[in-house]
């Protein structure tokens, strides 16, 4: 069964969100979006029954619970092995992204970015285009 | 996707933006000043962050260079702050709020024209880079507020001044001089606080002052401390994030709220509430139209249960709908920390603004229609009110002033006060001014003799807005007259009471026009009436075997004996000019209201119920007859009329002028000019004395025959007491008049009551009297002219001193009026 | 009457009412709805001709009885007048009128108020319309409504 590929688009701004989902829409991902890492959780809990995302698009600072943390929380859980994570940084945040990728994100791009450099991003992912290996 | 799809869908992306930037930016200014006081509040500090980085993200993916610019060097300004490398002061926040307002300029811009606009955040940009680098600032100047105090100001189309003007010289504590202004201020916000009774839209430009700014401790050796600083940041971090990992609930309040308002409701447009209101309208009258088909014969019991219960939903869904209208104060309070921040800042002054009952709810036109001269008082208070620190001190207060905004349900009314503990208003100051400015002698002459009290609400007058004194903050502009005018428009009053070092407060009270408010539903003259419950203290019914001897007559008004008072009562009907509610031989229902802290009874034929009634505007009509505030719609459909209860009191004639709580500090003395009930009694053939009627404990006629004589003076027995008596015509070396039936007026001095014997008891009035002072007589406070004629006004305490200074010695003498009252007697004699 | 070949500002359209005798209009973009008798609560204290308030659907409206404004007798007993809801500048009133007549279009410009009409009713008619069977009377909306002048009426106009 071929169903279209998902990304939870995770950012405390609506705004944020509406971009994100749009970029992603038109390379033919379905999206779910939460607004804090801790909703994120809740929105793939509720979500893992048709299976896990295949990717987690996750913006740095958020409240309640911010990318960082979601990132550790995704990789605690055995059954999301699989899910790639990009974290969406800005230069603020750019000096830790270490720490972001030691704790198990994938990728990060940083803002603002175009919809090439996502795509690009989503290929080094294996997620798009011929990367695809499923 | 079409291409006009697509605009539609950034369309609606950008709304979104300016939404949850605006949101964002209200938050900020709050989150700011409360940082201002509490640098170390890492949770608060995380939350204007984020609110700057969203924006800062957003504005790139959307194409907005220059506010991406500004918003990224507040961020890394405060990214500083957050690794602890720098501590926040006062210049840091005032070029923070400066970068906040430019963002909240640009997204007015973008809001109005989709664009950022033609601007140059340079200066800007420069200074926030050399406030995160800790060095200081590129330009550095001499330049203070007057400089700052230029163009962009006069230029915003503010539909309100800046500041006020008029009594800048009224306040003793007037502005200093900027340039003398605490040493450690940055008067950089001029430019910030102008615009902000503007709309966004019209906000003028942002004026960037270069300033002096001081170097941060911490950033003192920025760079050899990098490492460090780095290591500590990330300790920061982990500790934040453990802590939100174990408390998620308790992370930054800011934050927490929004979530839960986000969580527990939506927005809904205002003019969907409207049509919504309009319509449950429509529904209560099919309602009524149904409730009357089924309550004919031909109806099943199911069809007038179904009625009945359809009758019941809609008047809830009705009172329901109409709460959506509401909105707490806190809501348009919320930028007003920000404002009182950023002008005291730029008066050189240190101002705490404390803000109780943010939750009082208005009906949300009110609440736009008060929000500016709520702020134009602030400002006020701020300008001319609070005294720079050094003056504050010296005259032993707190540095720090203190602005209190305090917002309650008072009475059937909403009431504001504007409180601050400055020096007050110079009432000398305000009367020479207005006499200044006034050519006509007879009008000085009465400016000359004005009490204080009207000479102080002269503020509020357009003559005395032209200004002589410009201090740099108020600039030129309209003054306190605009703020009545304002108020005024939506029924609503405004005082001001002052006390010379002390501080001012400013009392606006606001009609709950189109508010729910709990009232008392009462019947007279064959119509429902209904009473605001803030204004009912009790109901009082009067049996009818009680009626004769609890009510009586005096001088044509109708009194009734409650727990020992005399209350004055109006009877409903009568007023209004309808049939009086009393019938020969029945009860009397007497509802006990208070306006003002005084009491009076209305006498009605029927109380209905009480219930939460939406509050209606009335037409101008019978709005102009003075003692309806409203209408509303009883359940029924028909319309019920609002009583205006100081409406009432004051066509009754009924107000004493004096609260009920110390009516023992009457007396004459106040003022030279007074304004409250008076009884008038005859003293022998010719005189005429008064006392305030709220000295009057009851009425008595008692027999002569009774009368002992004693050492003392004349005692009569009365209710198991001794009651001394002191002759009124004998003052005036007249016949005593102890004969026949006496009237009798019981009062009390000091704990001891006292029986006045006067020959007759002429009339009550309410009028302004104009004490003439300098009676020789003991125990009589001067004369007027009452009702025509001379009238020697009676003071209490006096008399007995004079004529019975053994019942005092006996008694508690600390009563000041007392000792005064001794003295006079001592030299007198 | 054919609208297009005439300029708009040139066509009078009134809202008829029966009064007593009189025929009035009231131009049609003033009237905000006509509704059928309802109870009124009388509004005590109030200038003669205010005789109530009514509940229009959730607004409170107040009424004026134009029998009186215009000085006429009162309305045979038991009659139940219709009202005439106008709005000017935001402000709905009501003003009670016997009966309710056709809505009336004319081209012709109102002539001069004539003097052979009572001052009563004068004050408050702002022109008046030859209509081929009656006289039309122009009603000054604002003037019947206006607050001041329903405050002074009992001296001045009645």
């Amino acid at each position: 069964m071929i169903s279209p590929r998902q990304v939870v688009v995770v950012d405390d701004s609506r705004a944020m969100r509406k971009l994100m989902t749009r970029m992603i829409g038109s390379m033919g991902f379905s999206t779910l979006e939460a607004d804090n890492g801790q909703h994120a959780l809740d929105v793939i809990e509720a979500a893992i029954e048709s299976g896990p995302p295949d990717v987690v698009m996750a913006d740095w600072n958020m409240p309640e619970m911010n990318g960082l943390e979601l990132v550790r929380h995704l990789r605690a859980d055995a059954r999301l092995d699989g899910v790639r994570i990009l974290m969406v940084t800005s230069e603020s945040e750019i000096d830790r992204i270490e720490e972001a990728l030691v704790s198990g994100a994938d990728e990060y791009l940083m803002k603002p970015f175009d919809k090439e450099a996502l795509a690009e991003k989503l290929v080094l992912l294996g997620c798009l285009g011929e990367g695809i290996d499923e | 996707m079409t291409d006009t799809a697509r605009d539609n869908e950034m369309d609606e992306i950008v709304n979104d933006f300016l939404i949850e930037s605006h949101e964002n930016l209200d938050q900020l200014d709050r989150d700011l000043v409360d940082l201002e006081r509490d640098p170390t509040d890492g949770e608060r500090l995380a939350s204007v962050f984020r609110a700057l980085h969203t924006i800062k993200g957003t504005s790139g993916f959307l194409g907005y260079p220059k506010l991406q610019a500004a918003s990224h060097a507040a961020e890394s300004l405060l990214a500083r702050l957050r690794s602890g490398e720098l501590v926040l002061d006062a210049s840091i926040t005032s070029g923070l709020l400066a970068a906040v307002d430019a963002v909240r300029e640009m997204l007015a811009a973008i809001e109005a024209h989709g664009e950022e606009g033609d601007r140059d955040d340079s200066a800007l940009i420069a200074r926030l880079v050399a406030l995160t680098e800790g060095t200081p600032p590129p330009e550095s100047g001499p330049a203070g507020p007057s400089a700052a105090w230029t163009s962009p100001v006069t230029e915003a189309p503010a539909p309100w001044p800046a500041s006020t003007t008029e009594l800048s010289a009224a306040w003793p504590a007037a502005t200093p001089a900027a340039s003398g202004a605490g040493d450690e201020t940055t008067p950089a916000a001029p430019a910030a606080a102008a615009p902000e009774g503007a709309p966004p839209e019209a906000a003028a430009p942002a004026v960037e002052v270069p300033v002096e700014v001081p170097v941060a401790p911490a950033a003192a050796d920025a760079g050899p401390a990098e490492d460090h600083a780095e290591h500590q940041h990330a300790e920061n971090q982990h500790a934040e994030n453990q802590h939100a990992v174990r408390k998620p609930a308790a992370g930054a309040d800011g934050a927490e709220v929004r979530g839960g308002v986000a969580d527990s409701s939506v927005r809904v447009d205002v003019t969907v509430l409207d049509r919504l209101v309009n319509l449950v309208g429509e529904l209560v009258l099919a309602r009524n139209q149904i409730v009357q088909h089924t309550t004919s014969d031909n109806s099943s019991a199911e069809q007038v249960a179904t009625a009945q219960r359809l009758d019941l939903l809609i008047s809830e869904l009705q009172g329901e709908v109409m709460k959506t209208r509401m909105q707490a104060i806190g809501t348009v309070w919320t930028r007003f920390p920000r404002v009182v921040r950023d002008l005291a800042v730029t008066c050189g002054k240190q101002v705490r603004l404390e803000m109780e009952g943010t939750d009082t709810e208005l009906d949300r036109t009110i609440l736009e229609a008060v929000r500016d001269p709520m702020l134009h008082l602030l400002r006020n208070s701020v300008d001319h009110g609070i005294e720079p620190a050094d003056v504050r001190v010296a005259a032993g207060k707190p540095a720090e002033g203190l602005l209190v905004l305090r917002a309650r349900h008072e009475a059937g009314h909403v009431s504001i006060e504007i409180v601050d503990d400055g020096g007050g208003i110079d009432v000398e100051r305000v009367r020479a001014k207005a006499i200044a400015g006034e050519r006509d002698p007879d009008r000085i002459a009465e400016l000359r003799t004005m009490s204080n009290r009207d000479v102080v609400d002269l503020i509020f007058s357009p003559g005395l807005s032209t200004a002589t004194e410009v201090t740099n903050v108020s600039g030129r502009g309209v003054g306190m007259d605009v703020v009545r005018t304002h108020v005024d428009r939506i029924g609503g009053t405004i005082e001001v009471t002052t006390a010379a070092g002390v501080g001012t407060t400013f009392k606006i009270r606001l009609p709950l026009t189109l508010a729910i408010i709990p009232a008392l539903v009462v019947n007279a003259g064959g119509q429902r009436y209904a009473i605001p419950h803030g204004n009912v203290v009790e109901l009082v019914r009067v049996d009818a075997a009680k009626v004769a001897t609890a009510i009586e007559v005096v001088a044509g008004a109708q009194v009734y004996r409650l727990r020992g008072r005399l209350l004055p009562l109006v009877d409903l009907g009568l007023l209004l000019g309808l049939p009086s509610p009393r019938t020969e031989g029945g009860p009397v229902t007497i509802v006990v209201v208070h306006i003002d802290g005084q009491q009076f009874g209305l006498i009605v034929s029927g109380l209905s119920d009480t219930q939460e009634i939406v509050v209606k505007p009335l037409d101008q009509v019978a709005a102009n007859i003075g003692v309806f505030s409203g209408a509303t719609i009883m359940g029924d459909g028909g319309v019920a009329l609002i009583l205006e209860v100081n409406g009432v009191a004051a066509r009754a004639g009924v107000l004493t002028g004096e609260p009920v709580d110390d009516h023992k500090a009457g007396g004459y003395q106040a003022d030279s000019e007074s304004r409250r009930s008076l009884l008038i009694l005859a003293a022998g053939a010719t005189h005429r004395v008064a006392l305030p009627l709220d000295d009057v404990e009851r009425l008595e006629q008692l027999s002569a025959a009774d009368v002992e004589r004693t050492t003392n003076g004349a005692i009569v027995q009365y209710r198991g007491q001794m009651l001394p008596l002191v002759s009124l015509p004998g003052l005036f070396g007249e016949n005593e008049g102890f004969e026949g039936m006496m009237r009798v007026i019981v009062t009390t001095i000091t704990g001891r009551q006292v029986g006045l014997v006067a020959s007759r008891i002429i009339d009550i009035v309410d009028e302004h009297v104009q004490v003439e002072r300098g009676s020789t007589r003991a125990g009589l406070d001067g004369s007027a002219i009452i009702a025509g004629r001379a009238t020697e006004l009676l003071d209490v305490g006096d008399l007995i001193a004079a004529v019975a200074p053994d019942l005092l010695a006996s008694a508690d003498t600390s009563a000041a009026g007392t000792k005064r009252a001794l003295a006079q007697i001592g030299s007198s004699r | 009457m054919t609208a297009t070949t005439v300029l708009s500002t040139d066509i009078h359209q009134y809202c008829t009412m029966f009064v007593g005798d009189l025929a009035l209009g009231v131009e049609i973009g003033l009237v905000q709805e006509i509704v059928r008798h309802m109870d009124m609560t009388p509004v005590p204290l109030s200038p003669p001709a205010v005789v109530g308030l009514i509940n229009l659907r959730g607004q409170i409206v107040t009424a004026i009885d134009l029998r009186r404004r215009l000085g006429l007798e009162p309305a045979p007993e038991g009659h139940q007048p219709v009202h005439v809801v106008i709005r000017i500048d935001g402000r709905a009133v009501s003003v009670l009128a016997d009966r309710i007549g056709d809505v009336v279009t004319t081209t012709a410009p109102a002539d001069a108020v004539p003097d052979t009409l009572a001052p009563e009713v004068r004050h408050l008619v702002a022109g008046v319309h030859q209509l081929d069977d009656r006289l039309l009377l122009k009603l000054d909306a604002a003037a019947a409504i206006d607050s001041a002048r329903l405050w002074a009426a009992p001296r001045d106009e009645q």
